[in-house]
C-alpha cells in the first residue's frame, strides 16, 4: 500500500513537470498550422542555443499535465544540410523530447514515411498526425489507417490542421502516450548489413560506460554505417576513435563485397519497406476533381518562361504598391505622433534639459525609427507569407533559378533580393528561407546594395538641385550601380569566401492552396515582433551612442542645443572625427560637414539630408540652393553614389547582426565602405576626364 | 511505381535532356554522396518513375511522381540524374 502511494506521488510529480513535445515533418506538410492550432497561437520565440535561428515554443495545459510544444524546422531525413535541418536533428538526438509528433502529408504519404522510419529507429515515442486527409481523399488516395497502426504499432491520428479537425483527438493521444512504453522498431536490413550492425553495436556496448548519449547502440551503429558526421563527432569527442576506426573497417569490407555504397543500400532498404507498406495500405484511384490536376494546369501558366515572368513582375509590383504606398499615411501618422506630438511633450516638460534631450532626441527618436518600420514590415510580410502559403513563392524561385545560378545562388534568393528595393530589413529577414547558410550569407552581402526606398529622397533632392533635365536617368543610374555592385559582390564572394559548398537546388513544389488567415497573420506578426525586439534594442542603443557623441566633444558637454546649432555641433565628437577623416576624403573635395552628415546617415539614409541642412545652416527647403553654391554636379553625383553604397543603415545592420552574427556584420560594413570609396573615386576620376 | 534495380537500361540520358511531358525511370544518380542521399530521401532513387512537367533544357526542371510529390530540381541536379525513357 505504502509502495503504491509512493508511486502515485512520484507520478504526480512527473505530471507537474512539463512534457516536451517536438513537432517534426517534411517541409510544406502543415507543421506550423498544426502547431498554431495546438498552442492556440500563443507561442513565444526563443533562440536555439548558439545560433540565430528562432525556436518556437508553446505551452498547453491539459488538466494536471502541461506540455511544452516545440516547432521544429522541416526535414526530409536525418541527413542535415542547412542550419535549420541541423537544429531539428540536434533537438531530436540530444534533447530527446518525451513525445514526437510527426506531421505527415497524406497526399504523398510514402515520401513522409521515410522520416517516420528514421524516427522509429531512434526509439522516440512517436505520434503521427496524418494531415490533409481531406485533400488525400479528393486525390483518390485511400489509406488503411488501422492497417498502418497495426503494422507500425504507433498512434496515427487523421487531422486537417487548417480546419482544426482531429486536434482534440491528438491532444488526448498525447496524454495517453505519456505513460506508454516506447515501441521498439527494427527494420531488417538483410543478413550482411544486420551482421555489420550487430558487430558495431557490440563494440559500442563495450564502451558504453564512456558514452552517455542515452541512445541505444543499434541506432548508433546504423548511423556510423551511414557515415553520420555528427555521430562520428560524438564518438571522437569522447576519445572513442577505436569505435570509429572499427566501424569504418566493417563498412569498407561490406562495400567491397557489395561494390556499392552502404548508405545508399540502407536508404534503398528503407524504401523497399515503405513500398511494401504502400502496396498493403495505400490505394490510389484516379481522381475526378483533383488538386494535383488543378495545380498542374495553373503551373502551365505560372511557371511559363515568359507569361510566368510577366505575372511575377505584376505580383511583385502589387506587393510593393500595397506595402509601401498604401501604408504611407500610417507611417506618416506614427512619425507625426512620435517626432512631433510626444517629442514636443517631452521637450516642453519640466525635466532637466539633458534628461529631456536624452528621452526625446535619443530614445524617442530611436523608438520612432523602429516603429516607423512596422506598417511596411507588417504589410510586406503579410504579402510574402500569403504568397508563400499559397505555394507561389516556390514557382517564383523556379522561374529565376537559372539566372540566380549564375550568381552562385538558388532561385529562392530572388525574393529577398527584390524585396531589398523596398526595404533592406525585411529582405535580410526573408533570407531565412534560403536552403544553406552559404546561400544566406551570400544573399545578405548583396542586399544592402539594392537601393531601398529610404535612399530615394536623397536622390530626389540632389537631382532636383543639379540634374533637373536628366532626373530620371540619374536616379535610375543609382539603381543600376547598386545592382551591378551586388552582382560583382556575388561573384567575388562566391569565389573567395563561400567557395564550393553549393548544394544542388532541390525544392518541393507544394500544391496551390488557399492559405489560412491565422497562419499568415501569426507568421507575419512573429517576424515583425522579432524585428521590434531584437533589432529594436540595438537601434535604440545606437541612437543613444550617437546622441552622446553629438552633444559632447573634446571640451566636454556642449548642451543638447548642439543637435540644431551648427556652431556647437562643429565642436562635437562626431565633428571631431569627421575633421580627423577629412584628409582621407581630400581627393573627393569633401569637407567635414559632408563626412559628419554621412556619419549621421548611419541612423537612416534619409538623415543625411537633414544633417546637411543643419550643418550648412539651411532649412530643408533652402538646402538645394545652398548645395548649388557649394557643390559641383560631379560632387553631388559622387555623394549620391557614396550614400547608396557606403554602409547599411542602423536598422539593416542590426538585422544583419541578429540574422548572421556580428562578425559578418562588421565584414559587410567594412566591405561596403571600401566599395563606396573606390566607386566614388572612380566616378570622380572618370567624371573629371569627361567634363 | 516499381523500384526495380538491376536491369540493363537501353536508352539512358540525363534528366536535363528529357522533353516536357515524358515519363521516365531513374537509372542512376551520378553525384556526390550528399546529393544522392538528399534525392533518395525524397524518393528519387533508381527505379522511381517520374513525369517531367517542365524542362527548358538549360535551366531547372519540374518533375513529379506519387511517392515524392512535385519537385523542382536545379539544372546541375537534373544533369546528374540518369534516366531511361519509358
Amino acid at each position: 500500500m505504502a509502495c503504491h502511494e509512493a508511486s502515485t506521488s512520484t507520478k504526480i510529480k512527473v505530471k507537474q513537470q512539463s512534457i516536451t513535445v517536438g513537432i517534426i515533418g517534411n517541409p510544406n506538410v502543415g507543421k506550423s498550422a498544426l502547431f498554431n492550432k495546438l498552442t492556440k497561437g500563443k507561442a513565444w520565440v526563443a533562440n536555439w542555443p548558439g545560433v540565430t535561428v528562432e525556436k518556437k515554443i508553446g505551452k498547453i495545459n491539459l488538466g494536471e499535465t502541461s506540455f511544452e510544444v516545440v516547432d521544429l524546422p522541416g526535414i526530409y531525413g536525418l541527413t542535415a544540410y542547412s542550419q535549420d535541418e541541423i537544429i531539428a536533428r540536434k533537438f531530436l538526438i540530444e534533447e530527446r523530447p518525451e513525445i514526437v509528433i510527426q506531421v505527415v502529408n497524406a497526399v504523398n504519404l510514402e515520401r513522409n514515411l521515410y522520416l517516420t522510419i528514421q524516427l522509429l529507429e531512434m526509439n522516440l515515442k512517436l505520434i503521427i498526425a496524418l494531415n490533409m486527409i481531406d485533400l488525400a481523399e479528393k486525390e483518390g488516395v485511400e489509406i488503411d489507417i488501422h492497417g498502418l497502426i497495426n503494422e507500425l504499432k504507433i498512434p496515427i491520428i487523421p487531422v486537417v490542421a487548417i480546419k482544426e479537425v482531429g486536434i482534440n483527438q491528438l491532444l488526448e493521444t498525447m496524454i495517453e502516450q505519456i505513460d506508454r512504453p516506447t515501441v521498439s522498431f527494427k527494420l531488417d536490413y538483410g543478413e550482411e548489413i544486420e551482421g555489420a550492425i550487430e558487430k558495431i553495436s557490440k563494440i559500442i556496448d563495450s564502451f558504453m560506460g564512456k558514452l552517455d548519449l542515452g541512445i541505444d547502440s543499434r541506432w548508433l551503429a546504423i548511423r556510423l554505417l551511414e557515415n553520420d558526421n555528427d555521430v562520428v563527432e560524438q564518438f571522437r569527442s569522447r576519445g572513442l576513435e577505436e569505435v570509429i576506426r572499427e566501424s569504418r573497417r566493417i563498412k569498407d569490407e561490406l562495400e567491397a563485397r557489395f561494390n556499392k555504397s552502404i548508405e545508399v543500400l540502407m536508404i534503398e532498404k528503407r524504401y523497399h519497406y515503405i513500398l511494401s507498406l504502400s502496396k498493403k495500405y495505400i490505394k490510389r484511384k484516379p481522381a475526378r476533381e483533383s488538386l494535383t490536376i488543378f495545380t498542374n494546369k495553373l503551373d502551365r501558366v505560372l511557371t511559363h518562361p515568359i507569361i510566368g515572368l510577366m505575372i511575377f513582375i505584376s505580383v511583385l509590383y502589387l506587393l510593393f504598391k500595397l506595402s509601401f504606398d498604401i501604408v504611407a499615411p500610417l507611417t506618416r501618422l506614427i512619425e507625426i505622433f512620435f517626432s512631433h506630438y510626444i517629442y514636443n511633450l517631452i521637450k516642453t516638460s519640466f525635466l532637466p534639459d539633458i534628461i529631456s534631450s536624452l528621452l526625446a532626441d535619443a530614445i524617442l527618436n530611436g523608438v520612432g525609427i523602429v516603429l516607423i518600420f512596422i506598417p511596411n514590415l507588417l504589410f510586406l510580410f503579410l504579402g510574402i507569407s500569403f504568397l508563400e502559403d499559397t505555394g507561389y513563392l516556390a514557382r517564383a524561385a523556379f522561374l529565376f533559378d537559372k539566372w540566380m545560378n549564375k550568381l552562385g545562388l538558388s532561385g529562392r534568393a530572388v525574393i529577398p533580393l527584390l524585396i531589398g528595393f523596398g526595404c533592406n530589413v525585411p529582405a535580410i529577414m526573408s533570407t531565412r528561407t534560403l536552403g544553406t547558410d552559404r546561400d544566406r550569407r551570400l544573399a545578405v552581402f548583396m542586399i544592402p546594395f539594392m537601393s531601398c526606398s529610404a535612399r530615394l529622397p536623397i536622390y530626389l533632392l540632389f537631382t532636383l538641385a543639379f540634374f533637373k533635365e536628366n532626373q530620371i536617368i540619374v536616379i535610375l543610374s543609382m539603381y543600376f550601380i547598386g545592382v551591378v555592385i551586388a552582382i560583382i559582390t556575388a561573384i567575388l564572394f562566391n569565389n573567395l569566401l563561400f567557395k564550393g559548398q553549393t548544394v544542388g537546388y532541390v525544392m518541393d513544389m507544394p500544391p496551390y492552396l488557399i492559405p489560412s488567415a491565422m497562419n499568415v497573420f501569426i507568421k507575419s506578426w512573429e517576424r515583425v515582433k522579432s524585428f521590434l525586439i531584437r533589432a529594436g534594442t540595438i537601434i535604440v542603443s545606437l541612437m543613444v551612442v550617437i546622441w552622446v557623441l553629438s552633444i559632447t566633444g573634446p571640451e566636454g558637454y556642449l548642451g543638447s542645443e548642439a543637435l540644431s546649432v551648427p556652431e556647437l555641433l562643429s565642436r562635437s565628437w562626431i565633428a571631431s572625427f569627421s575633421k580627423l577623416l577629412e584628409p582621407l576624403f581630400k581627393p573627393f573635395n569633401w569637407d567635414w560637414r559632408i563626412i559628419a552628415s554621412l556619419m549621421f546617415g548611419f541612423i537612416a539614409k534619409e538623415v543625411v539630408i537633414s544633417s546637411l541642412a543643419v550643418l550648412y545652416s539651411a532649412g530643408e527647403q533652402g538646402l538645394p540652393s545652398v548645395l548649388l553654391s557649394s557643390f559641383t554636379p560631379l560632387t553631388a553625383y559622387s555623394l549620391m553614389a557614396f550614400t547608396l553604397l557606403y554602409t547599411p543603415c542602423m536598422a539593416t545592420a542590426a538585422t544583419i547582426k541578429t540574422e548572421i552574427g556580428l562578425r559578418y556584420t562588421l565584414l559587410i560594413v567594412s566591405y561596403q565602405l571600401i566599395i563606396a570609396y573606390t566607386i566614388t573615386y572612380a566616378i570622380l576620376l572618370i567624371g573629371g576626364l569627361i567634363i | 511505381m516499381g523500384y526495380d534495380v538491376g536491369d540493363k537500361p537501353l536508352n539512358v540520358s540525363p534528366l536535363s535532356n528529357i522533353d516536357e511531358g515524358k515519363t521516365v525511370k531513374i537509372v542512376k544518380i551520378v553525384g556526390g554522396r550528399g546529393l544522392i542521399k538528399r534525392l533518395y530521401e525524397i524518393g528519387l532513387l533508381p527505379g522511381a518513375e517520374i513525369q517531367v512537367l517542365r524542362n527548358s533544357k538549360h535551366g531547372p526542371v519540374i518533375i513529379r511522381n506519387n511517392v515524392s510529390g512535385t519537385f523542382s530540381l536545379g539544372f546541375g541536379v537534373a544533369k546528374k540524374i540518369m534516366v531511361e525513357v519509358m
